[in-house]
């Protein structure tokens, strides 16, 4: 059962999650590279595992680092369903931009993993970016 | 505002100035003030309720969509269709679902927490059972990735921003305990309709999947206690908030995690396919990957002995 109430209580506790959002697609962003490097079905297994793991632990958080960036309680649910409303371009974009991309490249898997890993950890500078903007450059801050 | 401010000051009236805790305490079922004087509780019996009706709702939200493997191939081997047909109706269901957010955040925010939430319930068991009665693509198109998908969506906002009112530092925790409702729904409803189909048909199947969200629904309704002051006032989408760097940034990070995500979970079940396994191991796959957070090793160890 673990992940997402561990996330949350180490970003409440320590960490401010905007910091372990952060962490979190960063680790996604990683594992998603080793999917390079799976070529059996033991291996594709174990990824699926660590996968869902880590997306897991990101998404448990995602909702908690926007609520840390509203002041106002109150304008929470606009707020929120706005960034949702965005992110359904999104999921709808997906499977498709990957699709054209494996499609390019002749049915090969390859470019279109380096292309998923590189928009993880772009998401995961991204958010960092964010959360330097809110509160400066500084590396110990709890947000 | 002003019914606030008259139960505000009303309250004061009836409270010693030096007994904040009873002030606290006897205010708990009114709709509290502004949030300048207002402190969340952080805690406690009525606070944990909201967490595990967002427990709930999110289990539908987000739990009952992953169901669409198990329907995707029922509808190829009944009805003959190309599969990129029909994985049209699970990627409008999705949109659909993240597209209303804002509507219904900007209802959860303007106090209509239950009333939202009883709208979204509703269309999601409406369109789950015409779903069971249609038989035809456009029929499946309309009820199942139109009805459900708006409701779900619809259903989702509002249980978040209570939640999100009742905790300030433990936040993230009640919000991500909230959230492992996604990955319990992912593995509760495939499991029903996949239990169910060969037993009592795949119509009565679906229905029952209709009774067990009314079900969720129901209690989660119950269960709901909003007490922030509503908003009535202010337009439906807050455009300013584009003017603030952090939260531009922010929205630009989810959308690229998204845009990347999916094409994850679309294709961890795809690639399993190529590489060649029976097909239903393969939904399998497909259904435990969102709820992978949730179950353990052994429960897919478990699954996939017992299919």
């Amino acid at each position: 059962m673990p992940s997402r109430p561990v996330v949350g209580y180490v970003a409440d506790r320590w960490v401010g999650p905007i910091n372990m959002y952060t962490l979190m697609t960063l680790l996604l962003g990683i594992v998603s590279f080793t999917w390079l490097g799976v070529s059996s079905r033991v291996g594709m297994y174990v990824f699926a595992v660590f996968f869902g793991i880590s997306n897991g632990a990101a998404q448990g958080v995602f909702v908690g680092s926007l609520a840390s960036l509203t002041k106002d309680p109150r304008k929470m649910g606009t707020r929120f369903g706005m960034v949702c409303t965005t992110v359904a371009f999104a999921t709808l974009a997906g499977p498709p931009t990957a699709g054209a991309i494996i499609d390019r490249s002749g049915g090969e898997y390859l470019w279109a993993q380096i292309w998923a890993g590189l928009v993880i950890v772009l998401a995961a500078f991204t958010m960092a970016a964010a959360r330097c903007a809110a509160t400066g450059f500084k590396l110990k801050v709890k947000i | 505002m002003t019914a606030g401010l008259d139960i505000e000051k009303s309250a004061a009236v009836c409270v010693p100035r030096d007994h904040p805790e009873q002030y606290s305490s006897d205010s708990e079922d009114v709709a509290h003030a502004t949030t300048a004087e207002f402190q969340p509780p952080d805690g406690g019996l009525v606070a944990w309720t909201q967490v595990a009706a967002g427990c709930l709702v999110n289990m539908m939200a987000w739990g009952y969509p992953s169901t669409f493997g198990v329907f995707q191939l029922y509808y190829r081997d009944t009805l003959g269709l190309p599969e990129a047909q029909i994985s049209w109706i699970g990627s409008l269901q999705t949109f659909l679902a993240f597209l209303t957010c804002t509507f219904s955040g900007r209802l959860a925010d303007a106090g209509y927490i239950r009333s939202t939430v009883i709208a979204g319930c509703f269309l999601v068991v409406f369109g789950t059972l015409m779903t069971s009665f249609a038989t035809e693509y456009w029929q499946i198109f309309l009820a199942q990735g139109v009805c459900t998908g708006l409701g779900l969506g619809i259903m989702f906002m509002p249980p978040l921003a209570v939640i999100n009112s009742y905790f300030s530092k433990k936040r993230s925790y009640a919000l991500a305990i909230s959230a492992t409702g996604t990955g319990l729904g992912s593995v509760v409803f495939p499991a029903t309709i996949q239990y169910l189909i060969p037993q009592v048909g795949f119509p009565w199947a679906v229905r029952y999947s209709a009774f067990v969200a009314l079900f969720i629904s129901v209690a989660s309704v119950l269960m709901l206690r909003p007490q922030l002051l509503p908003r009535k006032s202010g337009p439906l989408v807050e455009w300013s908030a584009f003017k603030e760097v952090p939260y531009v940034l922010y929205t630009l990070g989810a959308f690229l995690f998204f845009w990347a995500i999916y094409f994850g979970f679309f294709f961890v079940s795809f690639v399993l396919r190529l590489i060649g396994s029976l097909p239903t191991n393969n939904i399998y796959r497909s259904t435990h990957t969102p709820g992978m957070s949730q179950a353990s090793r052994r429960l897919i160890r478990s699954n996939s002995s017992l299919y």
